[in-house]
Protein backbone atom coordinates (compact mmCIF):
# COMPACT_ATOMS: atom_id res chain seq x y z
CA UNK A 1 0.00 0.00 0.00
CA UNK A 2 1.11 3.82 -0.28
CA UNK A 3 0.37 7.20 0.56
CA UNK A 4 -1.01 8.82 -2.23
CA UNK A 5 -1.30 12.48 -1.08
CA UNK A 6 -3.63 14.90 1.18
CA UNK A 7 -5.22 18.22 0.91
CA UNK A 8 -6.50 21.07 3.50
CA UNK A 9 -3.48 20.73 5.49
CA UNK A 10 -1.54 23.78 7.24
CA UNK A 11 1.49 22.08 8.42
CA UNK A 12 4.33 23.89 9.65
CA UNK A 13 7.45 24.20 8.32
CA UNK A 14 9.74 25.74 11.03
CA UNK A 15 10.67 23.27 12.78
CA UNK A 16 10.05 25.54 16.18
CA UNK A 17 6.55 24.83 15.39
CA UNK A 18 6.48 21.08 14.55
CA UNK A 19 4.73 19.08 17.16
CA UNK A 20 6.96 16.61 18.86
CA UNK A 21 4.45 14.89 20.60
CA UNK A 22 0.40 14.22 20.47
CA UNK A 23 -1.91 11.96 19.23
CA UNK A 24 -2.59 11.30 15.45
CA UNK A 25 -6.68 10.15 14.93
CA UNK A 26 -7.48 9.29 11.32
CA UNK A 27 -11.50 8.24 10.66
CA UNK A 28 -12.43 6.33 7.57
CA UNK A 29 -14.68 8.14 5.33
CA UNK A 30 -14.05 6.23 1.91
CA UNK A 31 -13.21 3.09 0.59
CA UNK A 32 -13.81 1.76 -2.68
CA UNK A 33 -12.47 0.31 -5.57
CA UNK A 34 -12.61 -3.34 -7.48
CA UNK A 35 -10.32 -5.98 -8.65
CA UNK A 36 -7.82 -5.76 -6.05
CA UNK A 37 -6.99 -2.50 -6.29
CA UNK A 38 -8.59 0.44 -3.25
CA UNK A 39 -8.46 3.90 -2.41
CA UNK A 40 -9.44 4.90 0.74
CA UNK A 41 -9.81 8.62 2.10
CA UNK A 42 -9.78 9.67 5.91
CA UNK A 43 -10.21 12.47 8.06
CA UNK A 44 -6.82 13.19 9.65
CA UNK A 45 -6.33 15.11 12.92
CA UNK A 46 -2.87 15.63 14.43
CA UNK A 47 -3.05 16.68 18.40
CA UNK A 48 -0.70 18.57 20.33
CA UNK A 49 -0.20 20.67 23.25
CA UNK A 50 0.06 23.77 20.58
CA UNK A 51 -2.46 23.35 18.27
CA UNK A 52 -4.56 20.86 15.99
CA UNK A 53 -4.22 20.23 12.23
CA UNK A 54 -7.03 18.49 10.17
CA UNK A 55 -6.75 17.52 6.89
CA UNK A 56 -7.66 14.83 4.27
CA UNK A 57 -5.32 12.04 3.59
CA UNK A 58 -5.73 9.44 0.56
CA UNK A 59 -4.12 5.80 0.50
CA UNK A 60 -4.27 3.43 -2.08
CA UNK A 61 -3.59 -0.71 -1.79
CA UNK A 62 -3.91 -3.79 -3.45
CA UNK A 63 -5.09 -6.88 -2.09
CA UNK A 64 -3.58 -10.36 -2.54
CA UNK A 65 0.24 -8.52 -4.20
CA UNK A 66 3.29 -8.19 -2.39
CA UNK A 67 4.11 -5.88 -5.52
CA UNK A 68 4.16 -1.95 -4.92
CA UNK A 69 4.41 -2.00 -1.01
CA UNK A 70 5.38 1.56 0.56
CA UNK A 71 4.38 4.69 1.12
CA UNK B 1 14.36 24.91 -13.26
CA UNK B 2 14.68 21.77 -11.28
CA UNK B 3 16.86 20.98 -8.40
CA UNK B 4 17.84 17.61 -6.84
CA UNK B 5 16.56 17.31 -3.96
CA UNK B 6 18.61 14.48 -1.02
CA UNK B 7 16.56 11.66 -0.93
CA UNK B 8 17.48 7.87 0.01
CA UNK B 9 16.13 4.51 0.68
CA UNK B 10 15.15 3.97 4.66
CA UNK B 11 16.05 0.60 5.80
CA UNK B 12 14.99 -2.33 3.68
CA UNK B 13 12.59 -0.09 1.68
CA UNK B 14 12.52 -0.43 -1.70
CA UNK B 15 11.23 2.86 -2.38
CA UNK B 16 11.80 6.20 -1.87
CA UNK B 17 9.16 7.54 0.91
CA UNK B 18 6.84 9.94 -0.08
CA UNK B 19 7.25 11.89 3.46
CA UNK B 20 11.24 11.95 2.74
CA UNK B 21 10.32 14.06 -1.20
CA UNK B 22 7.85 16.71 0.67
CA UNK B 23 10.31 17.38 3.68
CA UNK B 24 13.40 17.69 1.18
CA UNK B 25 11.04 19.35 -1.02
CA UNK B 26 10.14 21.69 1.82
CA UNK B 27 13.56 22.66 2.70
CA UNK B 28 14.05 24.58 -0.95
CA UNK B 29 10.31 26.11 -0.26
CA UNK B 30 11.62 26.90 2.91
CA UNK B 31 14.40 28.90 1.82
CA UNK B 32 13.15 30.66 -1.16
CA UNK B 33 9.22 31.15 0.44
CA UNK B 34 10.13 31.93 4.33
CA UNK B 35 8.34 30.40 6.64
CA UNK B 36 5.22 28.86 5.74
CA UNK B 37 3.05 25.68 5.64
CA UNK B 38 2.54 22.68 3.54
CA UNK B 39 -1.19 22.66 2.01
CA UNK B 40 -1.34 19.69 -0.40
CA UNK B 41 0.74 16.39 -1.73
CA UNK B 42 -0.39 13.82 -4.74
CA UNK B 43 1.74 11.01 -5.63
CA UNK B 44 0.94 9.19 -8.78
CA UNK B 45 3.55 6.34 -8.61
CA UNK B 46 6.26 5.24 -6.55
CA UNK B 47 9.54 6.16 -6.98
CA UNK B 48 12.84 3.73 -6.45
CA UNK B 49 15.45 6.68 -7.93
CA UNK B 50 16.94 10.06 -7.63
CA UNK B 51 14.01 13.06 -7.04
CA UNK B 52 14.34 16.91 -8.58
CA UNK B 53 11.88 19.56 -8.00
CA UNK B 54 10.16 22.22 -9.81
CA UNK B 55 7.78 25.43 -9.49
CA UNK B 56 4.96 24.28 -11.63
CA UNK B 57 5.85 24.19 -15.05
CA UNK B 58 9.55 25.00 -15.24
CA UNK B 59 10.42 21.11 -14.86
CA UNK B 60 10.80 18.84 -17.77
CA UNK B 61 9.20 15.53 -18.49
CA UNK B 62 5.85 14.15 -16.52
CA UNK B 63 6.31 15.06 -12.97
CA UNK B 64 5.37 11.97 -10.46
CA UNK B 65 3.99 14.05 -7.57
CA UNK B 66 3.47 17.62 -6.28
CA UNK B 67 2.80 19.72 -3.31
CA UNK B 68 1.79 23.38 -2.56
CA UNK B 69 2.93 25.05 0.23
CA UNK B 70 2.05 29.02 1.70
CA UNK B 71 4.03 31.20 3.32
CA UNK B 72 2.86 33.23 6.27
CA UNK B 73 1.73 36.09 4.19
CA UNK B 74 -1.04 33.45 2.47
CA UNK B 75 1.03 33.18 -0.80
CA UNK B 76 0.88 30.00 -2.56
CA UNK B 77 3.34 27.73 -4.25
CA UNK B 78 3.21 24.69 -6.18
CA UNK B 79 6.34 22.45 -6.92
CA UNK B 80 6.25 19.33 -8.84
CA UNK B 81 8.40 16.12 -8.32
CA UNK B 82 10.62 14.32 -11.35
CA UNK B 83 11.85 10.96 -11.08
CA UNK B 84 16.06 10.88 -12.23
CA UNK B 85 16.60 7.45 -13.50
CA UNK B 86 19.51 8.02 -13.61
CA UNK B 87 20.46 8.26 -9.57
CA UNK B 88 20.89 5.86 -7.47
CA UNK B 89 19.92 7.02 -4.14
CA UNK B 90 22.09 5.67 -1.59
CA UNK B 91 20.82 3.46 1.45
CA UNK B 92 20.35 4.73 5.21
CA UNK B 93 19.69 3.50 8.29
CA UNK B 94 15.86 2.57 9.50
CA UNK B 95 14.76 5.39 12.33
CA UNK B 96 12.32 2.74 14.56
CA UNK B 97 8.57 3.39 14.95
CA UNK B 98 7.34 6.98 15.34
CA UNK B 99 4.58 5.51 17.35
CA UNK B 100 4.52 5.15 20.77
CA UNK B 101 1.16 3.56 21.10
CA UNK B 102 -1.83 2.52 18.73
CA UNK B 103 -5.66 1.15 18.43
CA UNK B 104 -7.94 1.10 15.98
CA UNK B 105 -11.43 -0.46 15.71
CA UNK B 106 -10.56 -2.90 12.98
CA UNK B 107 -12.80 -0.55 10.27
CA UNK B 108 -9.76 1.70 9.09
CA UNK B 109 -10.89 4.14 12.45
CA UNK B 110 -7.16 4.32 14.71
CA UNK B 111 -5.65 6.49 16.82
CA UNK B 112 -2.23 6.66 18.10
CA UNK B 113 0.52 8.68 20.11
CA UNK B 114 3.50 9.80 18.43
CA UNK B 115 7.33 10.70 20.00
CA UNK B 116 9.23 12.46 17.09
CA UNK B 117 12.19 14.71 16.03
CA UNK B 118 10.79 18.28 15.38
CA UNK B 119 10.74 17.47 11.79
CA UNK B 120 8.37 17.27 8.73
CA UNK B 121 9.43 13.90 7.68
CA UNK B 122 8.70 12.73 11.05
CA UNK B 123 5.62 14.32 11.38
CA UNK B 124 4.00 12.82 8.18
CA UNK B 125 6.11 9.49 8.71
CA UNK B 126 3.59 9.40 11.94
CA UNK B 127 0.37 9.79 10.12
CA UNK B 128 1.34 7.54 7.39
CA UNK B 129 2.49 4.94 10.07
CA UNK B 130 -0.91 4.91 12.08
CA UNK B 131 -2.58 5.14 8.67
CA UNK B 132 -0.40 1.71 7.50
CA UNK B 133 -1.05 0.15 10.59
CA UNK B 134 -5.05 0.08 10.48
CA UNK B 135 -4.60 -1.02 6.99
CA UNK B 136 -3.29 -4.07 8.77
CA UNK B 137 -6.65 -5.38 10.02
CA UNK B 138 -7.91 -5.58 7.43
CA UNK B 139 -8.83 -9.15 5.39
CA UNK B 140 -6.37 -10.58 3.31
CA UNK B 141 -3.28 -9.62 2.07
CA UNK B 142 -3.32 -6.16 1.73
Amino acid sequence: MWFTGFRGAHLPLNADLIPQSGQIVIENRVRRGDGGSYQTLFNARIESAAEAHEFLLSFAYRVHTDENEGH
Amino acid sequence: MAQPIDVFFRGDRPYIQGSLVLSQAARIAFDGFGDGFLVSAKFSQIITCGVEVAPSGEGSGEAFGEAQFRTVDGERHKLEFFACEAVEPPRRPDRGSTLTSFSDDGNLNASAAFSIAPELDDLLAAVVETTKKAHERLPASV
